[in-house]
């Protein structure tokens, strides 16, 4: 028998030669005789049938709940994702969902639709994370997060497939049936989840030899077509630039000829197999990563030394970091680590990638034991990046000091102790602190842009400004330094210059997400809050650099509170865990809690500030603490108290 | 026109047995009625959700647009579909029902959707019974394809159809409380349904409903969606019964 069935009309219609019976998933037992006429009215407005061909009653209605579960999942995660429903009721769209998941074909089901478009701007997942419970052995914590995480791969698979030509599928009705047989085949999911599974080319494979996906016409050049962005070759950069040159020089030299080992011939073929693997990452082909590191690996352990595979695994994971790709990062630095437990350069990377994943008690102890296997200088000013992380500024200014001791023409070490001097509030201690940088080392890009960023700390934007015109006549490329510039035009309120500065392309590195959150800040500026929550949603689901991710999420909570959603600024608010963005959280804490009449909490927020003196003296904080700690009258207007606080985010942004 | 006449025919027939006064009383009541379509509660999840992104999105994603796979065993539902019967033609006619207390038919979903007279009374008609029955009954096809005549009114005439089609089950003994499912009788199956079917032409949206009336389902996670509708339309003032 043949079936027609529509799991949102929870109806079947079974069809056996001639005879026409249909039956109801609450009511199963009771199939009815139709007719034809009956068919235009079976199914409502339901747009989800699907055949099934030769099965008998029972496959039937097992389908048909099955569909009918899925689709009341998918209507549960959308209910969950919006932000105009109650907490309460999109809590309990989750715990529904937790039940619907229990069966794994629905969970696939329903990851393979979301999976094949990119959240839209709408869509409010970073709050319905914010609803389950923090186990993250749970399967929603893990299906959500798998969401979130995958964002930006989304896009681009589904990019890569609106990219194909319709002329591919045989026009434009092919193309829709293609449509639907690669979502119910979760052909986008697998591509997107590559990492997990196999290469583009096993996915290939696989698709191709899938019956549903062989049928439709053109499969094999619309499945190439669709894979092609993630073979196609970038191109690529200077991959063995002189210092790697003279490293390698160097190394030959240490190696040079042992045995019947061409040393020379393997750090080439080593040399060349990083440069395939840097080339898969800039197209984020994961899986593809990870098959050539293993090669990579067994080829360096067969011919060389655990040092030598180390050093590539550490060059392999600067790259990654660069790309935003912490957690390539982290695996990177893992395996070298554990292929090389006394290389003190490999804990440093290692130690790194958990600083930049904000594992900051792991980062520590990692950079402990690259001081202890003399990793030298980077371990110690790594050693004391971490502590400025974890807000203990007076032990970072020690470490930094100790460093300058040791190494006195260290710039890396001048200039972080410059910056913690930034994040104590001690503006002019940290100009003086960059200007000796500066006198010393005149060319120092990163000294020059840190001196305009405090000044911008100290809303001296006017000064901010003529200084990051300086950096950008002298190097007009360094998109730092024209970031910083537009946040200091946004300071100034020259909205359309801060906006010309800005890329129109949609975010991929660092700089990238920075100049969305200057996009974000412009919106909220604007009024036009709605859209600024927007960017900062999406910026704060999308973004793969958790510093960047804190900022969004502060200037999130601000649009929140400007929105006069105050629940929603405090919810947000408690998940900002950066130190450095944590004394502006705190001015806006006050602001939060003292409008809720929480005074209590108002005050242990004013309390936290005693580390930052300066922002106690800020004139926002003293109106915000003489309305809402001292309970007095207003002395400023709300504009002025919002102009005030974008600009403290903005500050310290 | 011969659907006065048929009306004339009625109401001469209920003054002849005396209950013209009931069959008048109904027919004030029938002027009043509303038109509903029955759905489920994902359906109008969907309807009341159309404007946004978020859902727009992914529902367009599951939408299958049916193809059907070759062989013999489909040709019967091929035909249907092949005459335009399914589901395309529904492209721009909805189909729904008269009522007098807002419950549409079950046999088509658990919520009701009653809808606002002024946003449809310029594009609805009305019709004796389920169109496709009619057809039947009436042997109406290819070879036959015209329609009988006073069987169909526009919207303000409808109480003059529905008594054309009703008053002879009307007596002496109805009362005011019998009227709705004198209008509108629930069947055991979609088959056995009887109603006066309404033809609304063009795309309903949130801004069409006056109120959904709904019957609680069984599945716990079915009434999260019902919830999730009565916050949507509360917005609209449009409420959840």
């Amino acid at each position: 028998m043949n079936a027609i069935i529509s799991g949102r009309s929870r109806r079947a219609l079974l069809i056996d030669g001639q005879s026409l019976r249909s039956f109801e998933l609450d009511d199963s037992a009771v199939a009815v005789s139709r007719t034809r006429l009956d068919l235009p009215f079976l199914f409502g407005d339901a747009s989800d049938l699907r055949t099934i061909e030769n099965a008998t009653a029972q496959t039937v209605e097992r389908k048909l709940r099955e569909d009918s579960d899925f689709t009341l999942a998918l209507d549960l995660v959308l209910i969950s994702f919006d932000q105009e429903l109650s907490e309460d009721l999109r809590q309990e769209a989750l715990e529904g969902l937790a039940e619907l998941f229990a069966e794994k074909t629905i969970l696939d089901r329903v990851e393979n639709v979301l999976y094949s478009k990119p959240l839209p701007e709408d869509s409010d997942l970073p709050g319905a994370l914010s609803l389950v419970s923090s186990d993250q052995t749970s399967t929603i914590v893990q299906f959500l997060g798998r969401l979130r995480d995958y964002q930006l791969l989304i896009t681009r698979v589904d990019q890569a497939w609106e990219a194909i030509p319709k002329e591919t599928f045989g026009g434009e009705g092919n193309r829709k049936i293609f449509r639907v047989a690669a979502l119910e085949e979760g052909l986008a999911r697998t591509l997107v989840t590559l990492e997990a599974s196999a290469s583009t080319f096993t996915f290939l494979l696989k698709a191709g030899l899938n019956p549903s996906i062989q049928r439709l016409p053109n499969h094999r050049q619309v499945l190439q077509a669709w894979i092609a962005p993630f073979r196609r070759l970038r191109e690529m950069p200077m991959l063995v630039s002189d210092q790697e040159e003279k490293e390698a020089f160097s190394e030959e030299q240490r190696f040079a000829r042992r045995g019947k080992i061409d040393r020379r011939a393997v750090l080439r073929e080593a040399v060349k197999r990083k440069s395939v693997i840097i080339e898969a990452m800039h197209r984020r082909d994961l899986a593809r990563v990870h098959d050539l590191v293993d090669e990579l690996v067994a080829y360096q352990q067969t011919n060389s030394e655990s040092q030598h595979t180390a050093k590539s695994l550490c060059d392999l994971a600067m790259e990654a970091k660069d790309l935003g790709m912490t957690s390539l990062q982290l695996s990177l630095t893992e395996r070298s680590v554990n292929i090389a437990p006394g290389d003190g350069w490999s804990w440093a990377q290692y130690a790194d990638a958990l600083l930049g994943m904000q594992r900051l008690t792991e980062a520590l102890k990692a950079y402990g034991q690259a001081i202890a296997f003399d990793a030298g200088v980077v371990a110690k000013n790594g050693w004391a990046e971490v502590l400025k992380a974890q807000g203990r500024f007076a032990d970072a200014l020690a470490a930094f000091d100790e460093v300058i001791s040791l190494y006195p023409d260290n710039v890396v070490a001048k200039s972080g102790r410059a910056e913690v001097l930034k994040a104590q509030g001690r503006f002019a201690d940290a100009l003086a602190a960059f200007d000796e940088v500066i006198s010393r080392h005149p060319d120092n890009v990163v000294a020059k842009s840190g001196r305009a960023e405090v000044l911008k700390a100290q809303g001296r934007f006017a000064d901010a400004l003529a200084a990051f015109d300086e950096v950008i006549s002298l190097y007009p490329d360094d998109r730092f330094a024209r970031n910083g510039r537009s946040y200091v035009l946004l300071a100034l309120h020259r909205y359309h210059d801060a906006l010309d500065a800005l890329p129109n392309t949609a975010p991929v590195d660092l700089q990238d997400w920075i100049a969305q959150h200057i996009r974000g800040m412009i919106l909220l500026r604007l009024g036009q809050t709605v859209d600024s929550i927007k960017v900062f949603n999406y910026g704060l689901m999308n973004s793969p650099f958790l510093t960047t991710r804190e900022y969004f999420r502060g200037a999130l909570a601000l649009s929140w509170l400007r929105n006069g959603e105050l629940k929603k600024a405090e919810e947000t608010l408690d998940l900002v865990t950066l130190a450095t963005i944590q004394p502006a959280a705190d001015v806006i804490r006050i602001h939060v809690f003292g409008a809720q009449n929480d005074r209590e909490r108002a005050v242990k927020a004013y309390t936290n500030l005693k580390s930052t003196q300066y922002l106690l003296q800020d004139e926002l904080t003293r109106e915000l603490h003489h309305r809402y700690i001292l309970e007095n009258q207003p002395t400023k207007s709300e504009e002025w108290v919002f102009e005030k606080e974008v600009d403290m985010l903005l500050r310290a942004a | 026109m011969a659907l006065d006449s048929r009306y004339v025919t009625a109401i001469t027939d209920a003054v002849s047995r005396g209950v013209a006064h009931v069959v008048q009383a109904f027919e004030s009541v029938a002027n009043k009625s509303d038109v509903v379509i029955a759905r489920s509660e994902g359906e109008v999840l969907r309807l009341a959700t159309s404007t946004r992104q978020l859902y727009a999105t992914y529902y367009q994603q599951v939408d299958s647009g049916l193809k059907l796979p070759d062989g013999d065993e489909w040709a019967l539902v091929r035909e249907v579909t092949d005459t335009l019967l399914f589901p395309q033609y529904k492209k721009d006619i909805r189909f729904g029902a008269l009522s007098l207390d807002g419950v549409g038919l079950s046999n088509y979903g658990t919520c009701s959707i009653v809808l606002k007279e002024k946003m449809i009374s310029h594009r609805a008609s009305v019709f004796e019974e389920n169109s496709v029955l009619f057809t039947q009954k009436h042997g109406l096809g290819t070879s036959n394809p015209d329609l009988p005549k006073g069987f169909r009114s526009a919207w303000p005439d409808r109480g003059k159809l529905c008594i054309a089609k009703l008053a002879r089950g009307i007596d002496s003994t109805t009362e005011p409380a019998q009227y709705s499912a004198l209008l509108l009788k629930q069947g055991k199956t979609s088959a056995d349904d009887d109603f006066v079917e309404v033809h609304i032409w063009g795309p309903l949206s949130i801004l069409s409903i006056s109120e959904i009336m709904v019957r609680a389902p069984r599945q716990r996670q079915r009434m999260t969606i019902i919830k999730a509708l009565r916050a949507k339309l509360a917005k609209h003032g449009v409420p959840v019964n």
